[in-house]
């Protein structure tokens, strides 16, 4: 794929991913045929701070798990009060890069098909 | 998320819930720990206060006060029993049966009707359970 288009895609969307990711993202997006380009912009990622914000406010609801996709896991916390209360609070600290990673998969995805 | 993290994450719910349970039955936790986040910075109950009460109930064999703590003790409590024996028999013969469940359960769970027909029945229980506790 284009190199400006790839830049485009990185400005627009380096806030979906992690620091760590950003390398690969760039590299899998450069070796991306040009006909995908269409797939890749219409792409909705999960907002990290905005999931964070869930968190913290029903994440003993399990809805922020349910949120970025993660069905079984927001049903176990779901259904224990959020993990006791426990993972409720260590989820405040997960849940960032578990959406970020989400968005990382996602973008995987449209790469693989 | 990855087999491994799914093992761990319902490995450590497990052993929290055990660890809950043996403190309630042998140190009486009750009136220290209520445990649940939600309720106490609303102070109204959650979809599932009331399940360790129905557990205690249900190891008790007196199934109808389980029933009326929280229905939802009879779907925490099979888990509870059978995940953790799983888990093991997964890490240690190497086969992965417990992960492919998980996948197929979220599977099954994203199906619009299977979630809304659990969500109407979580949040039925949801207002039953602030009717009885508040």
């Amino acid at each position: 794929m284009d190199a400006s288009k790839v830049d485009l895609f990185m400005m627009m969307n380096s806030k979906y991913f992690d620091g760590f990711q950003l390398q690969s993202v760039r590299q899998m997006l450069t070796e991306l045929p040009d006909e995908k380009w269409g797939w890749v912009q219409t792409l909705q990622f999960k907002d990290p701070t905005f999931v964070l914000i869930i968190s913290l406010l029903a994440g003993s609801l399990g809805i922020d798990r349910f949120f970025i996709g993660d069905t079984g896991l927001g049903l176990g916390k779901l259904l224990t009060c959020g993990g006791f209360g426990i993972w409720s609070i260590v989820d405040w600290f997960l849940i960032m890069s578990a959406a970020k990673e989400r968005n990382y998969r996602k973008l995987q995805e449209v790469s693989i098909r | 998320m990855t087999r491994k993290r799914v093992y761990f994450f319902v490995g450590v719910l497990c052993l929290v819930g055990y660890i809950r349970l043996i403190g309630h039955v042998s140190c009486g936790w009750s009136h220290v720990v209520t445990g649940c986040l939600f309720h106490r910075v609303t102070g109204v109950p959650c979809p599932s206060c009331g399940s360790t009460r129905s557990v205690l109930f249900l190891l008790k064999g007196d199934f109808l006060s389980a029933l009326h703590a929280n229905p939802l003790g009879y779907v925490v409590f099979l888990p509870m029993v059978v995940f953790p024996l799983w888990i093991l028999f997964d890490l240690i013969c190497g086969k992965d049966g417990f992960w492919r469940l998980y996948q197929s359960a979220e599977a099954v769970l994203r199906i619009k009707y299977v979630w809304m027909v659990v969500l109407v029945l979580i949040v039925t229980n949801w207002i039953w359970n602030i009717y009885k506790y508040t």
